[in-house]
């Protein structure tokens, strides 16, 4: 693993209305890491992400991927927001859900190839979701719908993954699956920045950790942040019962 | 001089033109109303269908001329503004989105509803006809297209479902992506506002292009009832919106000859039919009402059935067979009035799943009570 920064977070400011969420951030991702961001309760972890990604309006600041703007590199990253963001009740199927990853190499107006379609498949199959493509969406459990994003996200074949609590109220099997799949894309060199909820397999399952609480309390290698005192100063002490001799 | 002018009335009669029209006007709004069900802004559609009566009263004090395209221009203008009116409000975080749609519409209306009373009393831009449109009167203005003469209000419906089709063809993918995950459409480099606009510019042009068809108040059924009632029925956006356009076909078909046989208003009675078709799909699709009833009833009905079944099969062969299975005995050993257990074992009987043995008096299960027996007992883990 290098040291180079992919994604550079510079002074980023965000509020709603007069309220101020994050202040002044700056955060610089390591590239081909697993990169956990932890906070309590309305620290501003999903603002962050939405705001470094342009889907919330920012005060200050600007964010930058692979040293370019967003726009200039969208295909590149993949989002996968908190479940509950979508209208699980629209008409469509899981394959159909999958293939929207593609949507972005093509473009306004141009229709999915046959082969957009195959990768769709695969990137199905890789998640062990293949039996339930043509499965109307609202018919899928919760694990089943996270699966579904994460095959988007294999189709969309992005080189950076940002995920909004992929593993929050997920099976242990589809825990699992997620986390095979961070690994691998790790080994072929990809990044990927998680919100996670669970500091009891924080360690284990990243290697690089950001805390916020409105500000940034730290940011590093996992093994040199993750800290009581780190703890403390995000307001995380007590509730977790945390054994923090990693 | 001979005319060579095309008149669609030497073909058509004028009550066809009347139902061909009304046939294609639900069509163009049940396309669109598609995403504004999908979209949960049903309540916003009826915002627009009523606000752009002033956008209509605006631009024919600009224009003086009722039969001026700027009048359904400006309308469609206005119901853009509307609609950017509403988030507005609905965007300060101070009142909730539906609030805001319950604020800004009846400010609009009431506006063009005064206007029109105090400075357009005198032309026939009367309120009973902005409300429930004049139907019947289709055929009676009539304009020249393409050397064809045929009713206005067929030709501009004809235009505006071209121009929804035409959309919906074009932009699919976006309108479906952004729909189910604007997120992702923004992500993807599709500007979901500007696709909500869009959208939304359409509902403009359509609702104002259908007031002389239905009127302002009839037009939401046009565009929600279809919809709703092809939401509930199909699993795939394709399906949805084709589903929708038959429901619209159908409802302004029979509300048509429904309302010439009791001479009633013919846009009123498209709206009672769309309104109960879309109630007889909540009552009998796949997950309705009536529809989950019934299967209730006949899961409980068969429930009972596979309980004797499986009570006889664990005591066939065994040595309380006599007691537990015979005759009389056996509504005694499944604790039920003797009315009810002839009453199944009767059923049982005639469907073949048990016999009558006449040696022991007992009852035995046939060869296809045994296979439900055993299907039963793999699929409880009995």
């Amino acid at each position: 693993m290098s040291n180079k920064t992919i994604i550079e977070v510079e002074d980023l400011t965000m509020a709603y209305s007069d309220q101020p969420v994050l202040w002044d951030n700056d955060v610089s991702i390591v590239e081909n890491s697993k990169t956990a961001i932890i906070g309590p309760n309305g620290a501003g972890k999903s603002t962050f992400l939405k705001g470094i990604l342009g889907l919330l309006p920012t005060l200050s600041g600007s964010a930058h991927f692979m040293g370019k703007a967003y726009k200039e590199v969208q295909a590149e990253i993949a989002y996968i927001p908190q479940s509950s963001e979508v209208n699980w009740d629209f008409p469509t199927t899981a394959l159909d859900v999958v293939l929207m990853g593609r949507y972005v190499h093509l473009g306004w107006i141009k229709r999915p190839s046959q082969k957009d379609k195959k990768i769709a498949e695969q990137a199905l199959a890789q998640i062990g979701m293949s039996e339930f493509k043509n499965r109307q969406i609202s018919q899928l459990s919760g694990g089943q719908k996270q699966r579904v994003f994460i095959a988007r996200a294999i189709a969309q074949d992005a080189n950076i993954y940002i995920m909004d609590e992929p593993l929050a109220g997920v099976d242990k099997n589809t825990e699992s699956i997620i986390m095979d799949f961070l690994n691998e894309s790790q080994k072929q060199g990809k990044t990927s920045v998680v919100v996670h909820h669970d500091l009891n397999t924080l360690a284990e399952y990243f290697d690089h950790l950001v805390i916020i609480n409105k500000r940034i309390v730290a940011q590093g290698k996992m093994t040199k942040v993750l800290t009581q005192e780190n703890l403390e100063n995000a307001n995380m002490n007590g509730d977790y019962g945390l054994d923090v001799s990693v | 001089m001979i005319n060579l002018m095309f008149k669609l009335s030497n073909f058509i009669g004028l009550g066809e033109q009347i139902l061909i029209t009304m046939i294609i006007t639900a069509i163009a709004c049940a396309l669109l109303g598609c995403f504004l069900v999908l979209r949960k802004l049903s309540m916003v559609t009826d915002a627009l269908s009523h606000s752009i009566l002033l956008g209509i009263v605006i631009a024919y004090f600009v224009t003086k001329d009722l039969g001026s395209p700027f009048l359904i221009i400006g309308a469609g203008i206005f119901g853009v503004f509307t609609v950017y009116s509403i988030e507005l409000v609905a965007n300060t975080g101070l009142v909730k989105n539906d609030d805001a749609v319950g604020i800004i519409f009846p400010l609009y209306f009431s506006l063009g509803v005064i206007l029109i009373s105090m400075f357009a009393s005198n032309v026939h831009l009367d309120t009973d006809i902005v409300l429930m449109g004049q139907t019947i009167m289709i055929p009676l203005y009539t304009t020249e297209f393409l050397g064809i003469v045929l009713p206005k209000s067929l030709l501009n419906m004809s235009i505006i479902l071209l121009i929804n089709v035409i959309f919906i063809l074009l932009f699919y993918k976006e309108l479906k992506v952004s729909t189910f995950d604007p997120q992702q459409a923004t992500l993807s480099g599709f500007k979901s506002t500007f696709l909500f606009y869009c959208l939304m510019a359409l509902s403009s042009f359509t609702a104002v292009s259908a007031f002389d068809t239905v009127g302002a108040i009839l037009v939401i059924s046009l565009f929600i009832a279809p919809s709703a009632s092809a939401y509930l029925i199909t699993k795939d956006l394709k399906y949805m919106l084709i589903v929708a356009s038959l429901y619209a076909t159908v409802n302004s078909i029979i509300g048509y000859y429904v309302a010439v046989a009791l001479n009633v208003s013919i846009s009123g009675m498209v709206a009672v039919i769309s309104g109960l078709t879309c109630f007889l799909t909540v009552l009998f699709y796949e997950n309705g009402v009536v529809t989950s009833l019934l299967r209730l009833r006949r899961n409980r009905r068969q429930l009972k059935l596979d309980l004797v079944i499986v009570h006889i099969g664990n005591h066939l062969g065994q040595e309380s067979e006599q007691l537990e299975l015979g005759f009389d005995s056996i509504a005694n050993h499944l604790s039920w009035k003797q009315e009810r257990s002839s009453k199944t074992l009767k059923r049982l009987i005639k469907e073949n799943y048990i016999v009558a043995e006449q040696v022991k008096k007992i009852f035995i299960l046939t060869e296809k009570g045994q296979e439900r027996y055993d299907l039963l007992k793999t699929q409880y883990g009995l």
